[in-house]
């Protein structure tokens, strides 16, 4: 047989070596790569990596930092090699965070509910373990012919940073109840971060509507013209929570990771309660005395004058908590329009 | 008889058949993260899904006609250049800069400016594709038509073909060895490009193409479909270059005994 | 070979005056040549004389620097289907067409360009001609070195051109084969009554085929042959062989 007799060459060929070591290759490296995914349990937390993104809804996280809140909380902790080295690392979008997480790159995550749930139905086995803040969204138009989501034709293009995203949840909801179809706009999407989806809408000629966050949203508001179609508020049906923080499998009952978290928590609450100062003064429009160095740094943090980060935060609509809102909506709006079975979700959800 | 060796056919079926064990061999010997590699069952089911659904399908097809669309212009813009510059040493010294410049940008690299100037709809993704096929075309137009030869040119002129008629008559035919070499460079590049100029700029009227359901599968954390989506890229890649490029060579310049 | 035909007393191609070449490099000077209506000159020299140079210039390939050429009476600049070129390459049939297709093209765009009904069978002649009127569906590259030749002609003869321009066209096949297609070539003429422009530095292939012999050196034309004289005649042959030109000429053949 020809087939059989060019197999006996093929067999006898001297590349057969190499090729056989480099099959042996791949599975050694492969198990190393199983290996740097199972074997995470270390006796001492020797780091921390959170993983934040842009924006005023991640304010908490920013008054962490500058005020070195988390420092704090864990000096105790890993004292015989030093301390724990704790990481911010600030990225572009959910996807990156949760592939970073996949990659067991990340310990703690803040991201929107809907890419932590898409995460959740893919087994990933993230816990959720804190909200962290609610926050004024809306898509906004600069044409004028645009009232409402009904004047939006098929062929205007909406951005937003990505599908599966909040805002793309969002106006599938608002979709849904105004138009009675969740996914009439999904063929007109533009993914886009945050910036360049401002810078687009502003060209008032590549998107017809950006679905957008502060400040960006406040920037997009100001513009003359400018509209908001709907807010996220409206497009949800109530509050609910923007940012939460999710937790990366790797993390066990450990003591260190027990302590670790407790000390995470009490960091958390700590400038949660400081955030919400921050709003109080914005609402009252004058900043109180003793929280003047804090607004300075926060305010340079972000990079910010004092005023202008004043004047976004006395906007209505934001609040910092630990409260976690919406999730169930979320879970059974997400399973309609099919990203998602709500029933393994909530069993996922619980087995945590 | 053939020198002794392997049939590179069937090198490719059984490396093929070596590398799908292994990676289920790898996947479950490691026990990896479905998400990380998923197994094969489900990518097959996943690629099956897409094309029965036709959302694949609509996807595939969006793309080969972009990439059409874009190498079309491309080529028609690639002879008119050509004619140009025959026409003027001037033309023919600045175009030759011009490549020089341009040719090893990759598409990818304008796409900031691309989306300043022409925006972010079809019409950058085509600059991107007609970037990409233009200059490697071009250039080896140009070479082919220099090595025309001197008799085909005199047998050209003695039939009295000038201009237009010299070129689709004499000048096209006896450059298309150049003119498949330049499309195939043109190929590979452009079909890169649109594939990363779909992944930036989300769904363009109505769909996406291929490069925009990678996308849309990786944010849904959807590995079997993100994997079904890059098999299909490899696929239609490979499947040009060994199907279409070898098949018009075959029928073409091997038959014409013309191969470079 | 039937006796020596009628030449017309008017010629049919005039080369009046013609100078070629670069100013420190002149390659023809004021070189003189007539043509008179089927009859077969062959033009000998060394090489680098400038016998491709005269040829090109002959079919306006190539315009010369001084001095102008006459066909059929009237002065001409452009190549046209009328004065056909043969080359020695044997590359010349375009590659991408059958050899029947390159003669169609031809014809196509030569002399029967709006008599598309006469194509089939003047293919069909010149091929039975040449002897390859089995070989009309092959390319090019699947004829033998002789084969393309005969191709070559067939496409030339076929166009029934009033002038033929031959650049040693069996220049670069073996003995035997060249024999033979010289053999076909003056049929060829015999039948067609085509005049003929024929270079060559081949002595006894000039003797064989030329009404008229001419070598070309650096002094212009000096004539070997009388036009009275019957091809291949020995007296013609002996004369030629002495003839101090070509004696040394033939010891550094190109």
């Amino acid at each position: 047989m020809k087939t059989e007799k060019t197999l006996y060459h093929f067999l006898r060929m001297p590349a057969l070596l190499p090729f056989l070591l480099t099959v042996l290759l791949i599975f050694f490296l492969s198990t190393l790569l199983a290996g740097c995914q199972a074997n995470q349990k270390p006796a001492q937390l020797q780091t921390l990596r959170i993983a934040e993104q842009h924006g005023l809804a991640y304010l908490p996280l920013g008054i962490m930092q500058t005020q070195g809140l988390l420092d704090r909380e864990l000096a105790e902790l890993n004292r015989e090699n030093g301390r724990v080295d704790i990481q911010w690392i600030r990225m572009g979008n959910a996807t990156a965070i949760r592939e970073a997480m996949l990659a067991n790159r990340l310990d703690i995550g803040f991201m929107g509910i809907p890419p932590f749930l898409l995460g959740v139905y893919r087994e990933t086995g993230w816990q959720l373990f804190t909200g962290l803040s609610e926050s004024p969204l809306g898509l906004v138009t600069l044409d004028e012919s645009k009232q409402s989501l009904a004047d939006l034709n098929p062929t205007d293009r909406i951005a937003l940073p990505q599908p599966g995203s909040i805002q793309h949840i969002l106006l599938a909801m608002a979709a849904e109840r105004q138009l009675s179809n969740p996914k009439i706009f999904d063929n007109q999407l533009v993914s886009m971060g945050h910036p360049d989806g401002l810078a687009a809408l502003l060209t008032r000629r590549e998107v017809t509507a950006h679905f957008t966050a502060p400040p960006f949203l406040f920037t997009a508001l100001e513009q003359p013209g400018a509209r908001q179609l709907i807010s996220g508020e409206q497009a949800f049906g109530g509050p609910f929570s923007f940012i939460i923080g999710a937790l990366s499998p790797g993390w066990t009952d450990s003591p260190a990771h027990t302590e670790a978290l407790k000390g995470f928590r009490r960091a958390l609450d700590h400038s949660l309660s400081l955030a919400q100062d921050m709003i109080l003064d914005a609402q009252r429009g004058a900043v109180e005395e003793s929280r003047a160095t804090l607004w300075q740094e926060v305010s340079a943090f972000y990079n910010l004058e004092p005023q202008v980060l004043l004047a976004h935060l006395s906007e209505p609509g934001f609040r910092y908590s630990s409260e976690i809102l919406g999730l169930d909506t979320f879970i059974r709006a997400m399973d309609r329009f099919g990203y998602l079975d709500s029933t393994r979700v909530t069993e996922l959800l619980i087995q945590r | 008889m053939k020198k002794a060796g392997i049939d590179p056919k069937i090198l490719g079926v059984v490396l093929v058949l070596l590398i799908l064990p292994a990676w289920e061999a790898i996947r479950i010997g490691g026990s990896i993260s479905p998400l990380l590699m998923p197994p094969l069952v489900s990518i097959g089911s996943a690629l099956l899904q897409g094309l029965i659904q036709g959302t694949l399908l609509v996807q595939i097809g969006l793309s080969l006609m972009y990439i059409l669309t874009g190498a079309g212009i491309a080529l028609v813009l690639a002879f008119f250049t050509l004619w140009i510059s025959n026409l003027s040493p001037a033309v023919h010294h600045a175009v030759g800069i011009l490549g020089a410049l341009f040719h090893p940008l990759p598409g990818i690299v304008l796409l900031p400016i691309i989306i300043l100037w022409a925006g972010i709809g079809p019409s950058a993704v085509l600059v991107v594709i007609v970037h990409s096929v233009f200059w490697p075309v071009l250039t080896n137009l140009q070479a082919g038509y220099r090595s025309i030869p001197e008799t085909w040119r005199m047998t050209g002129q003695n039939y009295e073909l000038a201009g237009w008629k010299f070129l689709v008559f004499i000048a096209l035919p006896a450059t298309f060895p150049y003119l498949l070499a330049g499309l195939r460079i043109a190929w590979a590049r452009g079909w890169r490009a649109l594939i990363s100029a779909e992944m930036l700029f989300g769904a363009i009227a109505g769909a996406g193409g291929l490069g925009w359901y990678i996308h849309s599968r990786r944010v849904f954390m959807d590995s079997p479909g993100l994997f079904a989506g890059i098999l299909v890229i490899m696929l239609i890649g490979s499947l040009v270059e060994s199907m279409m490029f070898s098949l018009i060579e075959r029928r073409t310049i091997q038959k014409w005994g013309m191969s470079l | 070979m039937t006796g020596q035909h009628e030449i017309p007393k008017k010629p049919i191609l005039e080369l009046k005056n013609i100078s070629a070449g670069y100013a420190d490099y002149p390659v023809l000077h004021q070189v003189n040549l007539q043509i008179f209506g089927s009859e077969v000159v062959c033009v000998l020299g060394p090489s680098g004389c400038g016998k491709s140079t005269l040829l090109k210039i002959a079919g306006s390939f190539l315009a010369p620097k001084a001095g102008s050429v006459v066909f059929q009476g009237k002065m001409v600049t452009n190549p046209d289907h009328h004065r056909l070129m043969v080359f020695q390459n044997q590359n010349q049939l375009l590659p991408w067409m059958t050899l029947e297709q390159n003669i169609r093209f031809a014809l196509k765009h030569g002399p029967l360009k709006s008599h598309p009904s006469s194509w089939r069978e003047r293919i069909a002649k010149s091929l039975q001609e040449v002897g390859l009127q089995n070989a009309a569906k092959l390319y090019p590259h699947q004829l033998s070195g002789g084969m393309a030749q005969r191709g070559a002609l067939a496409r030339a003869f076929g166009c029934q051109p009033a002038l033929l321009l031959m650049d040693e066209p069996f220049g670069s096949v073996d003995a035997p084969t060249r024999s033979e297609l010289q053999h076909l070539l003056l049929d060829l003429i015999a039948n067609h009554h085509t005049a003929t422009l024929f270079v060559t530095h081949d002595l006894e292939e000039a003797l064989l085929l030329g009404h008229r012999i001419l070598v070309l050196n650096s002094r212009g034309f000096i004539t070997l042959d009388s036009r009275s004289t019957k091809p291949g005649h020995p007296s013609a042959v002996r004369q030629a062989m002495e003839h101090p030109d070509l004696r040394a000429n033939r010891y550094d053949r190109p």
